[in-house]
């Protein structure tokens, strides 16, 4: 036996005796730990799953937008980038919507809507779930609508009724339950109400001074990066009064938002585990006094300086990294209940 | 073996120094036994933590097996504590956290060398053969002391320090343990300094040290 070993032997039966002073000081600093490991994770995976999310957010890689119908110049810009894709063309898509006022005739009831007039295969990424499901997809070639579940039950409408929306009379063909990115509060400034953008012009809706918001959805090859794109024509259409988004810019905005939650909550967690250091400390400090003794016989039968500093130190860290482990182990714990109580 | 020559040792007490010994020098060959008898207070205990080289004197030197432990560091006289010294108290001071067998073992290990069977062996030559798996607060007295004497002999010191071994105990078990002292002495030839207030267990040893008020008043053979 070396005296290392010696050493680190006399660490571990001293401590065991005072096992149950030890595991509070091992309790302390595992909750503190735990506190930081839980919420970092919680952070982290909110973080990756907004990542993950945002092109959903935008339903394409990059989006046109304006107050004004687009000018040819940048109608052509959009075909070219839709087409210079190894991925072909008719990855463009045209989303016109407007406030009107909808009426249907069987129940006499009118209400304002928001009306989305969707051209092409938009959303490019993420899911809108309809009623009856896939409606979505055959919406393009059929004379319907899909509207808001909110206006059904305004209305008092059911699927099979007439809509109309100026001089243009469809069908109500379903309800669109979820769209990716769309916040629940703007059905209650007006209903959606979806409906194929070939029959836009038959509404007769869109006058000289009409207001509506027109947005082009452009889906990128892989070798196209939408951020240089949008660096790189920015200047050139903000005269236009045209403007870029990517899914970076989505991602940007609510990242933000998630940074200065996850930071915030951070300092919380760092706040709590200092003071258990605090309290960490004096009670090392504590326990280290009432050891007093023993390592004053310890230096009275041999030991040197450096043995008995030895001895404490590995007791230290013994704790500092069983509570660690205990508190990462429970953090960890923490962060998979809290996730499963989110989802 | 052991030689001193002027030690000097005082402590700072209000604004005047507290002179605690005054020029103390002997000189003690291999093997002897002697007892420091003096009053309380006269400086006995000063006296056996400079001659281990626990303290540093004031002035004066001190010579162990060789050595001049006035000149060396704290570490160097603590490798020769655990070399050559064994320390028997009167409060017993055995490591409270640590079983018999551990406490006989830790002088050994701090060394580097293993132990286990040197404490069994010596605990079994004390007595506490069944006795090793036990921690100091489930021993009486007269077993701590005796676990305490297994520690001291467990590294074959060549002196053995002794502080009022028989302060804590009991008439009969104080004589019990001074018999098994004497014995452990005479087996392994160790040099035995004894300090007591106890005159007839300084009558034990063969030449007595008598302190007053911090000086050396006699050296007398028994």
């Amino acid at each position: 036996m070396t005296a290392t070993s010696a050493v680190i032997g006399l660490a571990w039966r001293e401590a065991r005796a005072a096992r149950r002073r030890l595991a509070l000081l091992v309790g302390a600093i595992a909750v503190g730990t735990a506190a930081l490991v839980a919420i970092n994770a919680f952070t982290a995976n909110l973080r990756r799953s907004v990542a993950g999310e945002a092109r959903a957010l935008l339903g394409a890689d990059l989006s046109f937008a304006s107050r004004a119908r687009f000018t040819p110049r940048v109608d052509s810009l959009a075909d070219s980038l839709a087409c210079g894709g190894s991925t072909g063309c008719g990855n463009r898509a045209t989303v016109t919507s407007f406030a009107a006022m909808a009426y249907v005739p069987a129940r006499a009831g009118v209400r304002l809507v928001r009306v989305t007039a969707v051209q092409g295969g938009w959303p490019f990424y993420g899911q809108i779930t309809t009623t009856p499901a896939g409606a979505w997809s055959t919406l393009q070639g059929a004379r319907v609508a899909l509207v808001d579940p909110a206006l059904l039950t305004a209305l008092g409408a059911a699927p099979g009724d007439t809509l109309a929306l100026g001089r243009l009379r469809l069908p109500i063909a379903g309800t669109v339950d979820r769209v990716p990115g769309d916040i629940g509060i703007a059905a209650a400034f007006g209903p959606r109400v979806v409906i194929p953008g070939a029959l836009l012009e038959e509404t007769g809706l869109l006058q000289f001074g009409a207001r509506a918001e027109y947005e082009i959805f452009l889906r990128l090859g892989p070798e196209q990066d939408p951020d240089a794109i949008a660096k790189q024509h920015r200047p050139a259409l903000r005269p236009e009064r045209v403007r870029i988004r990517t899914v970076q810019d989505e991602q940007q905005s609510l990242g933000n938002a998630l940074e200065r939650l996850g930071r915030f909550l951070g300092l919380v967690a760092l706040v709590a585990l200092l003071l258990g250091g605090l309290g960490v400390a004096s009670a090392v400090h504590v326990f280290i006094r009432q050891r007093m003794e023993t390592i004053a016989v310890l230096r009275c039968i041999g030991a040197t300086t450096r043995q008995v500093f030895s001895v404490y130190l590995i007791q230290a860290a013994g704790i500092g990294l069983v509570g660690s482990v205990v508190g990462a182990a429970l953090g960890l714990a923490v962060f998979v209940a809290l996730e499963a109580m989110v989802a | 073996m052991l030689r001193c020559a002027g030690l000097t040792q005082s402590y700072p007490s209000g604004n005047q120094a507290l002179t605690v010994l005054q020029d103390i020098s002997f000189e003690v060959t291999a093997g002897e036994f002697v007892a420091v008898i003096g009053p309380s207070g006269s400086g006995k205990t000063t006296l056996l933590g400079l001659l281990a080289g626990l303290d540093r004197p004031q002035a004066g030197r001190v010579w162990l097996d060789g050595a001049e432990l006035t000149t060396l560091g704290e570490d160097a006289r603590a490798r020769l504590r655990g070399a050559k010294v064994g320390f028997v108290f009167q409060s017993f001071h055995l490591i409270p956290t640590l079983t018999a067998r551990e406490n006989v073992q830790v002088p050994l290990e701090l060394r580097g060398e293993p132990g286990g069977i040197r404490a069994e062996e010596l605990l079994a030559r004390v007595g506490l053969a069944d006795r090793t798996h036990h921690y100091p607060a489930q021993l009486s007295g007269g077993e701590q002391q005796r676990v305490a004497l297994a520690r001291a002999f467990s590294t074959s010191p060549k002196v053995l320090f002794a502080d009022e071994p028989t302060g804590n105990l009991d008439q009969r078990t104080g004589a019990r343990i001074i018999e098994l002292m004497t014995e452990l002495n005479r087996e392994a030839g160790t040099t035995l300094i004894l300090v007591t207030h106890d005159p007839e267990l300084a009558s034990r040893a063969r030449r007595i040290l008598r302190l007053a008020d911090g000086r050396l008043v006699a050296d007398t053979a028994a």
